[in-house]
């Protein structure tokens, strides 16, 4: 005989010592002392918060039930740990980066930081929340009652199974908000929880290893007697439903469970303190499934051989010791049974509420005006603290709810399987997150309203079916009566099993939302960046890169918001961290880096989408922010691409290269250029200033000069200054050209009287050396848009080239016009040397003088025709060198004709 | 290599038609045949990813060692 | 100064080759050149300079280096390359200022380089050292 008041003591005495445990462990971290408890080991014990009291005793009913059916539970997480590399190895590293608090900050984040994401999968992981508490309650329930059903003495023998649910949901209601919401920590990470969640993990295992060898070697002797005994009584062990359709889908169910779950995205990423911790957990949890697992089949087929078929296989584990009149085994087993239940409703609700806090409270209250105005200082601190505590009540209240509406129906396993289908419509977005590229906001918005109104339809209400009149209806006849609509056989596909049945309908549908939606949009620029971050995770290492590239905040802005969120205490400590860090303390501007950062630091307390809005609100109040952002977004993309298909890309690198190359050689050509130009300034300087140096000099030194001589120095001076000045006013005439500058303005001229004003000019010299100057067709009446001065000019220098360079015995240039397309080309030829062939490149360039035998008296600045070239160049004509005759050169002249000419024409 | 196959070969021996094979009436150790199996297949699982976290491990400290000698 | 020519055994060649393509500086440098003592033979460009070398032999060279033809950097190095002529004293006179063109002066063998506009006595001193076998400190 237990007491029914022990029993209870026992519970109570139970949770005051982890209470205690979870405290002192609080305080240990807080005191930095927090290496055991961050060891891969109590990592790995706390993910068994898997193992529920659904594993503790539905698994017994599930083997007596469904043979081996049971184990799939436990065979997809194995799969998912064994595989840690590819899918939770980059889930946890991503989450560190982004500082992920939850599952639904994780899809959210991954698809634009959207809000709407949040939202949803927070609704659906609370409704999919709510039968898995049902369930452990009905656990703590119906144990209670076994243990008690021999004490009628006890004050909870005599409460209906509904108020022990309630009294049990208020209780542990108290103690989560204890545990879990005495402060809001930056990264979510609740030492003492997880540090009571591994220690009763411990116990779980412990106690139904105690249960397990007692029903082995002390009830059945032996493994191999167990069994013979069972067959004796006639009970042999079902296997004829395993390994169907039902099997393939629990283990996927439970596959995606150990990812999608919110207590175990809590625990396995978010309280995930080192990523090597994988590791461990990689073999070791699958290993505690395993030791969980292993006196499961012995307990069923045991409870099954001694007690009569109306027993609830679900409680053998306590019964089969209660029966033995073991009563410390049994109080043991209640004990682990009872961990196991206490464990994943402490959990689930303390990430259940982080997630109700974080997405729907603080984005509520951010909108609403009065908490904007409202600037004290703990202000969303206390908000948070708050809205968890109202949402872990509501939470459990809801899972009573669900309890007492349900009857208490259904099996363990069955209402547990429920959840599981609810949370794994997570996964597609999950996987899409973590490995498509090009998945996009609306898509996993679409795949979870489809996924998420299927599981409703097909599974969640169908539980509440026995005893609603139109539930029942709707299960039997469809709604509305049409029979496509039949809960249980949509389209008319009857016979499978219910759960098969909606998982399949339900993940199709999600999945092909997801995919159908997701290519028939475009993500945004956040959420392209999002996807850039997630998808390579990896390869971007866990850089931070910034959305705000302009910030019109300053850090007093930055200050208030993040004390308002952080509290006084660590905002200020993060400030003065980014104080002590920065180089440039001039601007009161922070730095984008220290934004990105600040919006980490705030995620971690109040969710990516949430933070991002609260920083939004202050920084980017500069509208050209979104553009950059936009711009970054793309350039991000572009790069991401480009790294992508390297291999496709190294002959676009390598033009680039050589694009640079081309670009710098140019440079340095010109830079050649400039310094050549100075050289030769410099020679065409220094050769006139020699002889006047010289010849002053003379003129200084020797007073014994005749008057001739004197005269000729004094000639030849003044002679040298006047090209000295000559030199100077070309040079800068010509750099004038060159920069573009105006420095004439044009008028309709006529280009015949140009022509003829230059040979006017030029006939002197040309006579002066029996130059025949040959005008022949001169144009008449032909009018450019030009100035007269600058177009003789250039005349005048192409006639006097012609003189000067003329070695023949009868020099002679002939002056020659044609007209074509509206242009009027004029060439001079002359019989001179020619332009020689290596010539004909450089001969309009600056300084470049012929190298022709010419009268050396006569060399010019060498200018000429560089400056012709820029004249003709600047009244959009062509100055050119073309191909003469046998011997001489001839250069041609091109110009536009006015308009109203080129249409007489 | 093998962590990436790991997940997958586990994947085939638990699914159908691969674990039918072992669902009839033979016994080991007086227990269905099937039993052993799961739990063999299960346990030689958790070997192998003991291992290979093991061997990765001892890879990455070694690609560390190299790194560091090599600055 | 007709004392000076005697020294050549009555040749007319004469004491000093100026090659210069500008005739006002050719001019100057012939006054102040006579003016100093020597005889003088003007040429204004290197190919005429190198015909006039294989000829006859004057005592030294003024040369300019940007000359029609062959520069004067050509045909100093021609001097150098000629056994007959490599021990030529060879003044090389320059518009360009830049080190590049005294470094290229120096190695192929300049005995004076001097940089345009310089004084007359400059260049008048220049060649007295060229005449007695002097070579100053820094020509190398």
């Amino acid at each position: 005989m237990i007491s029914g008041n022990l029993v209870i003591l026992t519970a109570f005495a139970y949770i005051v010592v982890l209470f205690g445990l979870a405290y002192f462990s609080d305080q240990r971290a807080r005191r930095g002392r927090n290496g055991f408890l961050r060891s891969p080991l109590i990592y790995t014990l706390a993910i068994s918060v898997y193992c529920t009291s659904w594993t503790f005793y539905g698994a017994v009913g599930s083997a007596a039930n469904n043979g081996l059916e049971f184990l799939a539970v436990y065979i997809g997480p194995t799969l998912v740990f064994v595989g840690w590399w590819f899918g939770l190895r980059k889930l946890v590293r991503i989450s560190h980066s982004q500082r992920i608090t939850s599952v639904a900050d994780f899809i959210s984040s991954r698809f634009g930081k959207s809000g709407a994401i949040a939202v949803l999968v927070t609704l659906i992981a609370v409704l999919a929340a709510t039968p898995y508490i049902a369930l452990q309650l009905k656990a703590i329930t119906s144990s209670l009652r076994v243990m008690l059903a021999s004490d009628s003495g006890s004050f909870a023998a005599n409460l209906d199974d509904s108020s022990l649910a309630l009294v049990t949901a208020a209780i542990m209601a108290l103690f989560t908000i204890l545990f879990g919401t005495r402060n809001v920590d930056a990264n979510e990470q609740h030492h003492g929880v997880v540090a009571a969640i591994a220690f009763e993990a411990v116990i779980k295992l412990a106690a139904l290893f105690a249960v397990g060898l007692f029903v082995v070697f002390g009830l059945g002797g032996g493994l191999t007697g167990t069994f013979e005994r069972a067959a004796e009584a006639g009970v042999t062990f079902v296997s004829d439903r395993d390994f169907g359709s039902r099997w393939i889908t629990i283990t996927l169910l439970s596959a995606a469970a150990i990812v999608c779950l919110p207590r175990q995205f809590q625990i396995t990423v978010v309280e995930n303190a080192d990523e090597s911790h994988l590791r461990t957990a990689s073999w070791a949890f699958p290993l505690y499934m395993l030791g969980m697992s292993l006196f499961t089949v012995p307990i069923a087929v045991m409870g099954k051989a001694l007690f009569a078929s109306g027993a609830d296989p679900d409680m053998f584990v306590l019964t089969l010791p209660l029966s033995a009149n073991q009563q410390v085994l049994s109080l043991f087993a209640f004990i682990g049974g009872f961990s196991s239940a206490t464990s994943m409703i402490i959990v689930s609700s303390i990430a259940l509420s982080i997630m109700v806090s974080n997405h729907i409270v603080v984005p509520v209250a951010l909108r609403s005006q009065g908490f904007n105005a409202n600037s004290r200082p703990e202000g969303v601190t206390r908000l948070l603290l708050t809205s968890r505590r109202i949402a872990i009540v509501t939470i459990l209240f809801l899972g009573f709810t669900y309890f007492w509406l349900t009857n208490g129906s259904g099996a363990l396993a069955i209402i547990g399987l429920i959840s599981f289908t609810g949370v794994a419509q997570f996964l597609p977005a999950i996987l899409a997150a973590l490995f498509w590229r090009d998945a996009t906001r609306q898509g996993a918005l679409a795949g979870l309203i489809v996924g998420f109104a299927v599981w409703v339809y097909c599974l969640f209400l169908p539980a509440f079916a026995p005893g609603n009149v139109i539930l029942t209806d709707w299960v039997n006849n469809g709604l509305f009566g049409w029979a496509w609509l039949k809960p249980q056989a949509l389209f008319g596909i009857e016979g499978i099993d219910p759960l098969v049945h909606a998982v399949m309908w339900s993940l199709m549908g999600n999945s092909m939302a997801l995919i159908g939606v997701s290519i028939a949009t475009e993500n945004d620029p956040v959420g392209r960046l999002q996807a850039a971050r997630f998808v390579d995770a990896f390869r971007l290492g866990s850089s931070n890169q910034s959305s705000y590239i302009r910030s019109s905040a300053t850090l007093n802005d930055l200050f208030r918001v993040a004390s308002r969120v952080l509290g006084y205490q660590r905002a200020t400590q993060v400030f003065d961290q980014y104080e002590a860090d920065r180089r440039d303390r001039e601007t009161a501007e922070p730095s984008p880096a220290f934004i990105a950062d600040l919006e980490s630091e705030l995620a971690g307390s109040i969710g990516a989408a949430s933070a991002h809005v609260i920083l939004s609100q202050v920084v980017s109040g500069d509208t050209d922010a979104i553009e950059e952002v936009i711009r970054m977004a793309d350039e991000t993309q572009q790069i991401l691409e480009y790294s992508q298909r390297l291999e496709n890309t190294t002959t676009e690198l390598q033009s680039t290269a050589e694009q640079l190359r081309t670009a710098n050689a140019q440079l340095r050509q010109l830079d050649q250029q400039k310094d050549e130009f100075l050289s030769q300034v410099s020679h065409e300087v220094r050769t006139p200033m020699t002889a006047i140096r010289s010849f002053s000099e003379i003129l200084l030194t020797h007073k014994d000069l005749s008057s001739d001589q004197r005269q000729q120095f004094v000639t030849t001076i003044h002679s040298e200054s006047m090209r000295l000045t000559a030199l100077l006013d070309e040079i800068l005439d010509l750099s004038a050209l060159e920069r573009g500058e105006s420095l004439w303005t044009d008028t309709d001229t006529d280009i015949g009287a140009a022509l003829q004003r230059a040979v006017d000019v030029c006939t002197p010299i040309a006579q002066e050396r029996n130059f025949t100057i040959i005008s022949e067709s001169v144009p008449r009446d032909r009018i450019v848009f030009a100035n007269s001065d600058r177009l003789s000019q250039v005349f005048i220098n192409l006639i006097t080239n012609a003189i000067k360079y003329n070695d023949s015995d009868a020099p002679f240039i002939r002056i020659t016009c044609s007209e074509s397309d509206g242009h009027i080309a004029i060439d001079f030829t002359d019989n001179g040397p020619g332009v020689a062939p290596v010539d004909r490149d450089i001969i309009f360039e600056k300084f470049a003088r012929g190298r022709g035998e010419g009268d050396m008296s006569e060399s010019g600045s060498g200018l000429g025709l560089a400056i012709s070239r820029e004249i003709i160049n600047r009244l959009a004509g062509r100055l050119e060198l073309v191909p003469a005759g046998e011997t001489g050169a001839c250069f041609r002249v091109t110009l536009p004709l006015r308009a109203e000419q080129q249409a007489a024409q | 290599m093998i962590a990436f196959f790991l997940p997958w070969v586990g994947l085939v021996l638990f699914m159908p038609p691969f674990v039918k094979l072992f669902d009839n009436e033979h016994k080991l150790f007086g227990v269905p045949a099937i039993g052993p199996f799961v739990f063999g297949v299960w346990g030689a699982l958790i070997a192998i990813a003991f291992l290979v976290q093991h061997f990765l491990r001892k890879a990455e400290q070694a690609q560390e060692r190299d790194e560091g000698s090599g600055r | 100064m007709a004392g000076v020519d005697s020294c050549l055994g009555g040749t007319e060649v004469a004491d000093i080759l100026i090659v210069e393509d500008e005739p006002s500086i050719l001019s100057s440098l012939e006054f102040i050149l006579k003016h100093a003592g020597w005889t003088i033979e003007s040429l204004t460009d290197g190919e005429s300079a190198l015909n006039k070398l294989s000829s006859e032999l004057p005592k030294a060279i003024v040369l300019d280096v940007m000359l029609p033809r062959r520069s004067g950097f050509e045909v100093l190095k021609e001097i150098r390359a000629n056994p007959r002529t490599s021990a030529l004293p060879v003044l090389v006179l320059t518009a360009k200022g830049q080190q590049q063109d005294r470094r290229t002066a120096t190695e192929l063998g300049a005995s004076e380089f001097i940089t345009k506009p310089y004084s007359n006595a400059e260049v008048v001193e220049a060649i007295r050292r060229l005449l007695s076998g002097e070579t100053r400190p820094d020509a190398g």
